[in-house]
């Protein structure tokens, strides 16, 4: 839609971009180490988030269980870092948990669509968070692991907040990519029509397979900065509660906009841990803004609040929505 | 046109509501502590002692964390928050019953706050994250939770037990009483996560040391809402005596109930872990819960925490739970620490003096601290009675004086092995 209105509004996004990367390449000159961590969380869960919008704003799948693959990351790292493996090897295993985790996903969920997607998703997810809290042997229980250290390069605070922005500003610049290629294009078409893009040859569980494929190792990435972040790993990493948070980011920040995942774990985070320390009934100021802006969307409460701001009608007609 | 002009009505009104919402959540009360003026006279007191206390005000397990302030608060109320040279200074902090809000509020206490201890958390994974980071960061730790590792396999120096005994300490003594009241065969049943494997862990490995036999374990998942087939199990069950590990929630009351409804309280004695007859759940289930026997740190009718429990029911007008005695513990221990120093400490010092600290006011007994940071204390075997007003209590009716967290097994030999869990049970 950016390419009708190629002048203003690109521009604008562009100002926009450059303007919050300049501050967030100066906030760990300004700002104090705990804001910098906080800021650095919320890269890391945006990335999670953008795992989840990329299948829910392209393909129109929903899912309620993306956490599960970004723990099976987290507690590959985590297992091996804590069976004394070097670095390369505990990002191997990572990769190894990711792919497989991804794999059983898109197997078991390439033929569904809408609600029955979000369910099978959900399933899987609570098979992770039951691995992760049944086989203590492994991944120590209800107790997690501990003791999980970043590479010796990544150790400062500061060093970690610019490397988890690196990897943020690529994976966003890569999401956009493949958002333009016509495998983007193709997973649309799959969202707006699945019949029609049958009958034109597309073999749309492949496309969903591969969407969920690629989708879960940007899970996967975001696991493994999640544990670094916290030197940490539990099952609450997998839990339902961590699958649904970014889903409420993705909607939050308006389903399908690239910088959605990055404006709802904004929201989200600074809720749940800056705004906790000064209100008690935080949980309450989350469910109320999730309620307004489900109620207000259709296509992203920031959307509608710019067009409110900027006092324009919708110049096009709304997204489709998915068909179910 | 219409159609989009009703849609801006109805985000002007969402709006509205939203931003009405915020208002209403941002005038709740401050949880914050120092905000209360309690660190107010700094006339006498010259040094500023700061505390952070992580304790989870919201999510699954929010009552623990209003019980453990409570306790907290009841002591710095009662002795004034002066001691010594020092002035102590409390930030509470609400860790969300989740363990990335307890790091990250660690992080907050420690590099914004600059604390010199944190109290807390509660929960095993939260806890167990806290204490690596606090370490890192060289921040003594209290620990207010019972997951044995914080004080075993995950033993770190800057990192103290104040506020419990490890999970499978408590319930070690239970063993040994159940063969000593001639019980020869138990069966268990227990929650199926760490808290509950390190419950019937201590409890069948005391017991089975003692020269008993366990041929039936039982493990539920800790969201059952129905334990009746279990309790059908245990009833059926050809044994002298029962172990039930619970986790202190629902699941608590619910097994209370299945095993009052199926008769088993009748047939077969019953001795429970601290938690299944702690406060809430003796309120919550009533007179059924009367002559159960458990084994646990604390009984609120024992004579020497009688003057907390009085002091604590004359000011929140309840029964103390045993979270509220471990903060109000932990707060005594720390005060009487901090009376005999002239100034700040490192950490190592800090934990150092508190280990040495003289301890015999203490609500827990005689008690004294391992090589491993944690408690060798006093653990009571406890009777539900009810108290002449009625209200239900455990009081005191047999004592295992200097219970430490390896019972009588060589602590390296214990270490060495994996910790409990249903494939470890203790047999």
């Amino acid at each position: 839609m950016n390419r009708v209105h190629l002048t203003r509004r690109q521009l604008t996004t562009l100002v926009v971009v450059g303007v919050l990367l300049i501050a967030a390449i100066v906030l760990p000159y300004v700002a104090t180490s705990y804001y910098v961590t906080i800021a650095t969380l919320v890269l890391a869960s945006a990335l999670l988030a953008s795992s989840v919008n990329m299948l829910a704003g392209d393909a129109g799948l929903y899912s309620l269980g993306h956490a599960g693959i970004a723990a099976a990351a987290g507690y590959g790292l985590a297992w091996s870092s804590r069976q004394g493996m070097g670095l390369a090897a505990q990002l191997g295993m990572a990769l190894l948990l990711t792919l497989i985790a991804s794999v059983i996903y898109g197997l078991i969920s390439m033929r569904t669509s809408g609600v029955f997607f979000l369910m099978v998703t959900l399933a899987a997810g609570m098979i992770c968070f039951g691995m992760a809290y049944r086989w203590s042997s492994v991944t120590g229980g209800d107790n997690g692991l501990t003791g999980i250290r970043r590479p010796e390069l990544l150790s400062e605070y500061w060093q970690y907040y610019f490397f988890v922005l690196a990897v943020f500003v690529i994976a966003t610049l890569a999401l956009r990519g493949l958002s333009a290629s016509p495998f983007g294009l193709t997973l649309r078409g799959i969202r707006d029509s699945q019949t029609r893009m049958r009958s034109l040859g597309y073999s749309v569980p492949a496309y969903k397979f591969a969407a969920m494929v690629l989708s879960g190792l940007l899970a996967g990435v975001a696991g493994v900065l999640l544990v670094w972040q916290n030197e940490f790993v539990s099952p609450a990493s997998s839990s339902f509660q961590a699958s649904a948070l970014a889903l409420v980011m993705v909607v939050l920040g308006g389903v399908g906009r690239t910088f959605g995942p990055l404006i709802g774990a904004t929201v989200v985070v600074l809720i749940q841990q800056v705004l906790s320390t000064y209100v008690d009934r935080w949980p309450t100021v989350l469910g109320v803004l999730f309620i307004v802006v489900v109620i207000v969307k259709e296509s992203g409460g920031v959307r509608r609040l710019r067009e409110m701001l900027q006092r324009r009608r919708p110049s096009a007609p709304a997204r489709p929505t998915p068909e179910y | 046109m219409r159609s989009t002009q009703r849609r801006g009505l109805r985000f002007a009104l969402a709006t509205t509501v939203a931003v009405a919402g915020l208002v209403v959540a941002g005038c709740a009360p401050s949880s914050s502590l120092s905000d209360d003026g309690g660190g107010g006279d700094a006339s006498t007191g010259g040094e500023v002692f700061k505390v952070g206390v992580l304790a989870p005000m919201t999510g699954f397990v929010s009552a623990i964390g209003t019980d453990l302030k409570q306790g907290w608060e009841l002591y710095w109320e009662q002795n004034g928050d002066t001691v010594g040279v020092f002035t102590v200074e409390t930030v509470l902090e609400d860790d969300a019953s989740s363990p990335d809000t307890a790091l990250a509020k660690a992080t907050r206490l420690v590099t914004e706050e600059k604390v010199d201890a944190v109290v807390g958390p509660v929960l095993a994974n939260q806890a167990l994250a806290v204490a690596d980071y606090l370490d890192q960061e060289g921040v003594v730790n209290l620990a207010q939770s019972s997951a044995d590792d914080i004080t075993q396999r995950e033993f770190s120096p800057l990192v103290l037990r104040t506020g419990a005994l490890a999970g499978s300490q408590t319930t070690f003594p239970g063993g040994q009483w159940a063969y000593d009241e001639g019980y020869r065969t138990a069966a268990t049943l227990c929650v199926d996560y760490a808290f509950g494997w390190e419950s019937c862990g201590g409890f069948v490995s005391a017991f089975v040391d003692a020269g008993g036999t366990v041929p039936l374990q039982l493990w539920y998942p800790g969201d059952a809402t129905d334990l009746s087939t279990y309790v059908t199990q245990l009833v059926n069950a050809d044994v002298d005596v029962i172990f039930a590990g619970t986790a202190g929630g629902t699941d608590s009351s619910n097994f209370l109930r299945s095993a009052a409804d199926f008769g088993l309280l009748e047939k077969t004695p019953v001795l429970a872990n601290c938690c299944t007859l702690d406060q809430a759940i003796l309120e919550d289930v009533g007179d059924i819960a009367l002559g159960i026997k458990s084994v646990a740190y604390y009984a609120e009718g024992a004579p020497q925490v009688a003057d907390f429990v009085e002091a604590f029911e004359a000011k929140y007008g309840i029964i103390p739970s045993v979270y509220a005695f471990g903060a109000y513990a932990t707060a005594q221990m720390l005060a009487a620490t901090l009376a005999g120093l002239d100034e700040k400490v490192t950490g190592e010092e800090l934990v150092a003096a508190i280990k040495s600290a003289d301890l015999s006011d203490s609500p827990w007994g005689k008690v004294s601290f391992d090589d491993y940071n944690n408690l060798v204390a006093p653990v009571l075997v406890r009777d539900v009675v009810a108290r002449d007003d009625g209200k239900l209590w455990n009081v005191e009716i047999g004592e295992f004086p200097d219970v430490s967290q390896f019972w009588t097994f060589d602590p390296e030999e214990f270490l060495a092995s994996p910790p409990f869990s249903t494939t470890r049970t203790g047999q």
